[in-house]
C-alpha cells in the first residue's frame, strides 16, 4: 500500500466537501482542481499497462473543463450559448465532467484502461463534482438539459446493445443512470440523493463480487449475483434500483413532464431487456465448473451481498 | 372432531348474536405494508350485514356439522371431511368480514379450492368430471376477479369504501359483477350448479344455504354502490335464470338436483330484487332462504340415506310410512320455499313481490318464475309424501342415529318458522300489516296459479315435451359452455397463432425492432469509438461558442 494513500484520500474527501460548501465560483474552481490533482495519483497507484495514458486523458478532460469553468466565470455575461438562462456554460462544464450525452466518449475510452476500483470511483464520487456544479448554479430544466438527458438515455440504449465486457457494461449503464440523475437533480433534490445512494451502493457491491471476472467476457460469468445487480441498475421492480426510479417518475408525473418520463421509461425498458438477455444465459446455463465457482466467491461474500441488497430494499420501501 | 367443530361454530354464533344489536359500522384495520405508492392492510368490517350473515352462517354450519356426524357415519375419512368443511366456513368468513379486495380474493379462492375437493370426495369418474366442471367454471370467475383487482390497484382502491366514478373503476366493477354471477350460477355460468350435486349432502346443504352460491349475492350487496350502472344487465340475466331453473326443476327426476334448481331459482329471485334496487330485501331473502334450504337439504340427505343412496324419487315414498316428524319438517321447508303465509319465506318474498308491482313486464316474468316455484314444490312434495309404491321399508336404518337428526333439522325448522317475523320485526320493519289486506292482487294471483297448474297438467306439459331436449338440458347451456365453447376458443387461438403470432406479427414486430436497434447501435458505436479526434473537434467547436 502506498504510504501517501491516507493523506491523498483525506484531501480528496476535503475537496468534495469544499466543493459543495463553497460560496463563490472561484473557491469551487480551486476545490475542483484539488479534486482532480488528488485523483490522478490515485489512478496511478496500481501500475498497469495503459495507466499512464488513462491518467493523461483524465487530466486533459479535467483541464479542459476547469478552463471552461474559468472562462464562464470571467465572461459570464457574454457567453454565446445562453439560449434560455445565464448559466448554460456552467451546465456544459458539468456535462463534460460527468461524461453525459455527447461527452461520453472520453469516459468510454477510459474505462478500458483503468482498474475496476478506479472506474467505480469515477462513476460514483467523481460524478459528484458535476452534480454539485449543477446544484450550485441552480440549473432548471432548460432545453440544453433536456437535450442532454435525451442524448444520454438514447446513447446508452444503443451502445448497450453491443457490450460484452463487465467494465464497459458498467460504464454504459452509468450513462443511462446519468440521464435519470440529471432529471432528478433538476426536479427533486431528495430523489437525486436517494437515487445516487442506491446506485453507488449497487456499484460498490458489484466490485466486491466481481474481482475475478475482470476483463472477462461477461456472458461467461457463472454467478447469479451480477445479473441481479444489473437488473437492479436497470430498475426491475423488486430490486432496490426500482424504487428511486419510480420516485423520480412520480415527481415527473406531478410536474406533467410526460414526454420526458416516456423517453426515460423507453430507455429503461431496453436496458432491462439487454440485462435480462445476459442473465438468462448465466442463469440457465449448466454450470460445469461449479467447484471453481465456489472457490472464487466465498459464502461470506454471498451472504454479505444478499444482506446488503435486502437492507437497501428495506430502506427503499421505508422511504 | 365433527361435534367439536359444531360446538365451536355454535359458540361463534352466540358471540355474533351478542354483537347483533350493537348497530353502527366498525372497521378494524391493521397496516401490513406501506410504501410511497401503495399500502396494504388487513381489515375487518363489523356492521349490520356482516354480523347478521355471519351469525346465520355459523348457526347453519354448526347444525350441518352435527348432521354430518349422522350422515358420514361409516366414512373412513370423516376427520378430513369435517376439516374441509370447516375450511369452507372459514373462507366464507373471510368473504364476509373483509372489505379488502386482496383478502376477498383469498376467501374466494379458498371457496373454489375447497368446493373442488369436496365435489370429488367420493372419487368416482362422474364426480371427478363434475368437480372439474365446478372448478373450471369458478376459475373463470376468479380470472375476472383478478382483472378487476388489477384495474382497482391502478388507483390503489382495495376496499369497497373508497370507490370513485372513474372509467377504469366502472370496468373493474363490471368484471366483479361477472365474477359474482359465476359464483351464484346465473345464466351463462349455471351448468356447474347441478354438477356440484355429486358432493356429499352436508356439503350441498352448506353450499346452497349459506356459503358458496350465496357468496356471490352477498358480495353483490356489499359492492352495490359500484354496480348501479349494470342493474339492467342483471335484470335480464336473473329473469332468464329464474325461468330456466323453474323449467329444469319441473323436468328433473333427481331429488338433489331439484333442490339445486330450486336454489338457483331462489338466487335469481334475489338477484332480480337486487337489480331492481331492493337491496335490503334481497339480503333479507338471502337469510331466510339460507335457513329453510339447509333443513330441506338435510331432509333430502335423510331420505337418500334411508333409500340406499338412491336419489331418484320415482320409486320411493319415504315419508308416507316413516316418521311423521321429518315429513312435517319437509312440508314446512317446502311451504316456506313457496312463501306460505307467516313462515319465514313469506315475509321476505311477499315484501319483494309487493314492491315489484311497479313494473308490468317485470311482474309478468316474475310471476311466471314464482309460478314455476310453486309448481315444482308441489310436484316434489307429491312424490315425497304420497305413497305410490311402498314395497321398500322406509327409514329403516335411521332410528339408531335419530338423536343426530332431530337437533339440526328441527332447530333449523324452528328458526325458519320464527326468524322471518323476528328479523322483519327488528331489522326489516319497512312494511305494515294493512298492506296485506290492501293487496287484493294476491287473490287473483292464487287463482292464476291454480288455473295455470291445471293448464300445465293438460296442455303445457305437451308443449314442454315437444322441446324436451332444449328444456331438459338446461337450455343447451351445458354443451355450449363446455365442449363447444372451448372448441370455438381453441380454433380461434390456433388461427391467431398461425397467422399472427408466428408469421408477420413476429416478423414486423419484435424481429424488426431488434434488427433496427442493432443497426442503430452499430452506428452509435462507430460514433463513440471514433477515438479522441472526435472529442477534440467537439472541444474546438465549444471554444467557438464561448469566445
Amino acid at each position: 500500500m502506498n504510504k501517501n494513500l491516507p493523506l491523498m484520500s483525506m484531501f480528496y474527501l476535503i475537496s468534495l466537501m469544499g466543493m459543495i460548501s463553497s460560496n463563490n465560483w472561484f473557491m469551487f474552481w480551486i476545490f475542483m482542481e484539488m479534486n482532480s490533482l488528488c485523483f490522478i495519483p490515485l489512478m496511478l497507484i496500481k501500475k498497469t499497462k495503459k495507466g499512464g495514458e488513462a491518467s493523461l486523458l483524465y487530466f486533459i478532460v479535467q483541464g479542459i473543463s476547469s478552463m471552461f469553468l474559468l472562462m464562464a466565470m470571467i465572461n459570464e455575461e457574454s457567453s454565446l450559448m445562453d439560449v434560455s438562462e445565464p448559466n448554460s456554460s456552467l451546465i456544459t462544464v458539468a456535462f463534460l465532467k460527468m461524461g453525459a450525452g455527447v461527452f461520453f466518449n472520453w469516459l468510454f475510452l477510459l474505462s478500458f484502461s483503468i482498474t475496476l476500483s478506479i472506474l467505480l470511483l469515477i462513476l460514483t464520487l467523481q460524478k459528484l463534482s458535476g452534480f454539485f456544479l449543477l446544484l450550485l448554479s441552480q440549473a432548471g430544466l432548460s432545453y440544453l438539459m433536456l437535450i442532454f438527458i435525451f442524448l444520454s438515455s438514447f446513447m446508452a440504449m444503443f451502445i448497450n446493445m453491443k457490450q460484452n465486457l463487465f467494465k464497459s457494461m458498467l460504464t454504459v449503464s452509468s450513462l443511462s443512470n446519468t440521464s435519470w440523475l440529471l432529471t432528478a437533480v433538476v426536479t427533486t433534490y431528495s430523489g437525486w440523493m436517494f437515487y445516487f445512494a442506491v446506485y453507488s451502493f449497487s456499484l460498490v457491491l458489484s466490485s466486491t463480487m466481481n474481482n475475478k471476472y475482470l476483463d472477462q467476457n461477461y456472458r461467461n460469468s457463472d454467478t447469479l449475483e451480477n445479473p441481479l445487480l444489473f437488473l437492479s441498475m436497470g430498475g426491475l421492480p423488486p430490486m432496490p434500483g426500482f424504487f428511486p426510479k419510480i420516485l423520480i417518475l412520480m415527481n415527473l408525473s406531478y410536474s406533467r413532464l410526460s414526454l420526458l418520463s416516456i423517453f426515460l421509461l423507453l430507455a429503461a425498458c431496453v436496458d432491462i431487456f439487454i440485462y435480462l438477455r445476459f442473465s438468462f444465459t448465466s442463469a440457465l446455463k449448466n454450470n460445469g465448473n461449479l467447484m471453481y465457482c465456489k472457490a472464487v466467491t466465498t459464502k461470506s461474500i454471498k451472504m454479505l451481498s444478499l444482506s446488503a441488497v435486502t437492507m437497501v430494499t428495506m430502506m427503499a420501501i421505508m422511504l | 372432531m365433527t361435534l367439536w367443530l359444531s360446538g365451536f361454530f355454535f359458540v361463534f354464533f352466540l358471540i355474533m348474536t351478542f354483537f347483533l344489536f350493537s348497530m353502527g359500522v366498525t372497521v378494524i384495520e391493521f397496516q401490513l405494508f406501506t410504501s410511497f405508492f401503495t399500502s396494504l392492510s388487513v381489515s375487518f368490517v363489523i356492521d349490520f350485514y356482516s354480523i347478521l350473515f355471519a351469525s346465520v352462517v355459523s348457526f347453519i354450519s354448526a347444525m350441518i356439522f352435527f348432521f354430518s356426524q349422522f350422515y358420514m357415519d361409516g366414512d373412513t375419512q370423516q376427520k378430513g371431511f369435517s376439516l374441509l368443511l370447516s375450511g369452507f366456513v372459514i373462507s366464507m368468513f373471510f368473504l364476509i368480514f373483509s372489505p379488502n379486495l386482496f383478502f376477498l380474493l383469498l376467501g374466494w379462492d379458498g371457496l373454489g379450492l375447497v368446493s373442488y375437493l369436496l365435489v370429488v370426495y367420493y372419487m368416482s369418474v362422474s364426480s371427478s368430471v363434475a368437480g372439474m366442471l365446478t372448478f373450471l367454471m369458478n376459475r373463470v370467475g376468479d380470472i375476472f376477479f383478478l382483472f378487476s383487482l388489477s384495474l382497482f390497484s391502478l388507483f390503489s382502491l382495495f376496499s369497497y369504501f373508497d370507490n370513485k366514478a372513474l372509467v377504469f373503476v366502472q370496468m373493474g366493477a363490471f368484471f366483479l359483477l361477472i365474477t359474482f354471477i359465476t359464483k351464484s350460477a346465473q345464466i351463462p355460468f349455471s351448468s356447474w350448479l347441478p354438477a356440484a350435486m355429486a358432493a356429499p349432502t352436508p356439503v350441498s346443504s352448506l353450499v346452497h344455504s349459506s356459503t358458496l352460491v350465496t357468496a356471490g349475492v352477498f358480495l353483490l350487496i356489499r359492492f352495490s354502490p359500484l354496480m348501479l350502472k349494470f342493474f339492467y344487465f342483471l335484470i335480464v340475466i336473473s329473469v332468464f335464470t329464474m325461468l330456466m331453473a323453474g323449467t329444469m326443476a319441473n323436468l328433473e327426476w333427481d331429488m338433489k338436483k331439484i333442490i339445486a334448481y330450486s336454489t338457483l331459482s331462489q338466487l335469481s329471485f334475489m338477484m332480480l330484487s337486487y337489480s331492481t334496487g331492493l337491496i335490503i330485501f334481497c339480503f333479507f331473502h338471502l337469510l331466510t332462504h339460507a335457513l329453510f334450504k339447509a333443513s330441506l337439504f338435510m331432509s333430502g340427505g335423510l331420505v337418500i340415506h334411508s333409500e340406499d343412496s338412491s336419489q331418484d324419487f320415482r320409486n320411493m315414498s319415504p315419508f308416507s310410512s316413516g316418521k311423521k316428524l321429518f315429513a312435517s319438517s319437509f312440508v314446512v321447508c317446502i311451504l316456506s320455499l313457496c312463501g306460505f303465509p307467516f313462515l319465514s319465506g313469506f315475509f321476505s318474498k311477499d315484501l319483494i313481490l309487493d314492491t315489484l308491482l311497479s313494473s308490468f313486464v317485470l311482474i309478468i316474468l316474475f310471476l311466471i318464475g314464482v309460478f314455476m316455484t310453486i309448481l315444482y314444490s308441489l310436484r316434489f312434495s307429491y312424490y315425497m309424501l304420497i305413497s305410490l309404491s311402498s314395497f321398500r321399508s322406509s327409514l329403516s336404518g335411521v332410528y339408531e342415529n335419530v338423536k343426530y337428526l332431530i337437533l339440526p333439522i328441527w332447530s333449523l325448522i324452528i328458526f325458519s318458522i320464527v326468524m322471518g317475523s323476528f328479523w322483519s320485526e327488528f331489522f326489516f320493519n319497512f312494511f305494515f300489516f294493512f298492506t296485506y289486506l290492501l293487496s287484493i292482487w294476491k287473490l287473483f294471483y292464487l287463482m292464476l296459479v291454480a288455473f295455470l297448474s291445471l293448464a300445465y297438467m293438460f296442455i303445457l306439459k305437451k308443449i314442454f315435451f315437444l322441446k324436451l331436449y332444449f328444456f331438459s338440458f338446461m337450455w343447451v347451456l351445458n354443451q355450449n359452455m363446455t365442449a363447444r365453447g372451448v372448441k370455438l376458443f381453441t380454433i380461434m387461438a390456433d388461427k391467431i397463432f398461425c397467422f399472427l403470432d408466428q408469421s408477420w406479427w413476429e416478423f414486423y414486430g419484435p424481429q424488426n425492432i431488434f434488427f433496427s436497434f442493432t443497426s442503430a447501435s452499430v452506428l452509435v458505436m462507430s460514433f463513440v469509438e471514433w477515438s479522441l479526434v472526435y472529442f477534440f473537434a467537439l472541444f474546438i467547436f465549444l471554444l467557438f461558442f464561448f469566445i
